[in-house]
């Protein structure tokens, strides 16, 4: 427990300092938001139908900017050496991990994109749907992006966008699904999500428990 | 105490060191010599459990395995610090100094000329610098097992002097220390040349 503690307060410090790992994603998420209407169409009923499609993608391509470098630095500094040297349990180190970037990177874009969806003439009877889907589905796309993290550590950051981009595809689909249809429609699409999320929870971060202990093999 | 009977290690489908073996008794130190390459670090990860795919058998003086790992006091050959952090923030946080009193912490840096970067962010540190503050956590430790991975590099002459004498202070304690440097004639009662271990 004092490790748990201990260690949920050394990585809220490291992103607290760290203001790119916030700041980034922020950036790109607005950009990407307020080029969409110059882009495409400034037709209010073209970009409402577009819109939900559209956050989801900013939302992925921009939480993708920090999710993949999870575990980097900590392996090219040496801290996961400490890890394995004091017998921590790996499954908290992945968890914790996990939720602190999901709050320092996914939280703020979806408090975001409740204030940029007017950009976009979002149907705002829809916006708890969107933000709904949006809780449950970043987190998923968190513990996709750590294992593509997990998994090419040391080398270049195109193989964890080649990971991470076909695991979320899944995620975008019932996400921006559960943000466009009726509201009959949504538990549904809100349950699928719930289930995907209770079901990568323990096997991905198994899998990144696997997928880092092969880089000490 | 730790004995290490048989011990090898594989990287690639090449043998580092084959056939190792070696007792490191209480107040005993162990130089690891070799050229570049030859496995001192992977013996330290190995010693310390960071790599387990080895073959042969290591036996630390209890027996269950969790406490020793807490006995164990690991410099590796990065210095596992966050450069946003403080030198004071990285202590507060390092899983080696996170069990010393702070005030012991304080006067570690002070015998090592830190005392004024206590609030300096790390990456406006030097190498040396940087080695220092970890060998802070080393000289406020209390420990009985230290496996030290080129303690003294990107150190000055004074620096190398103090961390010297803080080594023999640690053996005369009854602390076992293992350490790789390619320095001649430093500190250690006997060396092993890894070279002589080469399948």
């Amino acid at each position: 427990m004092i490790f748990l503690k201990s260690f949920f307060s050394r990585e809220v410090l490291i992103y607290s300092k760290k203001s790119s790992n916030v700041i980034s994603p922020v950036i790109f998420f607005l950009i990407c938001i307020a080029f969409f209407p110059l882009a495409i169409s400034n037709d209010p009923k073209e970009l409402s139908r577009l819109a939900p499609g559209l956050i989801w993608i900013c939302i992925l391509l921009a939480g993708m900017l920090s999710i993949q470098t999870i575990f980097k630095e900590d392996y090219d500094d040496g801290s996961l050496d400490l890890f394995y040297v004091r017998r921590f349990s790996m499954l908290q180190v992945v968890l914790i991990k996990i939720f602190v970037n999901w709050i320092f990177t996914a939280l703020p874009l979806i408090l975001l994109s409740c204030s940029m969806v007017f950009l976009l003439y979002f149907p705002l009877e829809k916006l708890l749907n969107l933000i709904g889907s949006l809780f449950i589905g970043t987190l998923i796309i968190s513990f996709f992006g750590a294992l593509a993290g997990a998994l090419s550590l040391g080398r270049n950051s195109i193989l964890a966008s080649a990971i991470m981009l076909p695991l979320s595809l899944p995620v975008l689909i019932l996400g921006s699904s559960a943000s466009t249809y009726s509201s009959e429609n949504i538990t549904f699409f809100i349950l699928l999500l719930l289930a995907l999320l209770f079901f990568s929870v323990p096997i991905i971060s198994i899998a990144c428990i696997g997928a880092i202990r092969l880089h000490y093999e | 105490m730790l004995t290490i009977q048989g011990l090898s290690y594989a990287y690639s489908d090449r043998f580092l060191f084959k056939n190792l073996s070696f007792d490191l008794n209480p107040g005993e130190i162990i130089q690891l010599k070799g050229r570049n390459g030859s496995g001192k670090t992977t013996l330290i990860k190995v010693l310390c459990g960071i790599l387990k795919n080895y073959e042969g058998k290591i036996s630390f003086f209890t027996s269950s395995r969790s406490d020793v790992q807490n006995e164990i006091f690991y410099l590796g050959h990065k210095n596992a610090l966050k450069h946003d952090l403080t030198i004071i923030e990285n202590l507060k946080y390092d899983f080696r100094s996170d069990e010393i009193e702070l005030a012991k912490l304080k006067d570690a840096l002070r015998t090592l000329g830190l005392e004024a970067y206590l609030f300096t962010k790390v990456s406006d540190l030097s190498e040396g610098q940087k080695r220092k503050i970890i060998l802070s956590s080393f000289i406020a430790s209390n420990k009985s097992i230290y496996l030290l991975d080129e303690p003294l590099i990107n150190l000055d002459e004074e620096s190398k002097k103090i961390v010297s004498k803080e080594i023999n202070n640690k053996i005369k304690k009854g602390a076992s220390i293992v350490f790789t440097s390619h320095e001649e004639n430093i500190l250690a009662i006997k060396d092993i040349n890894l070279d002589e271990y080469q399948a």
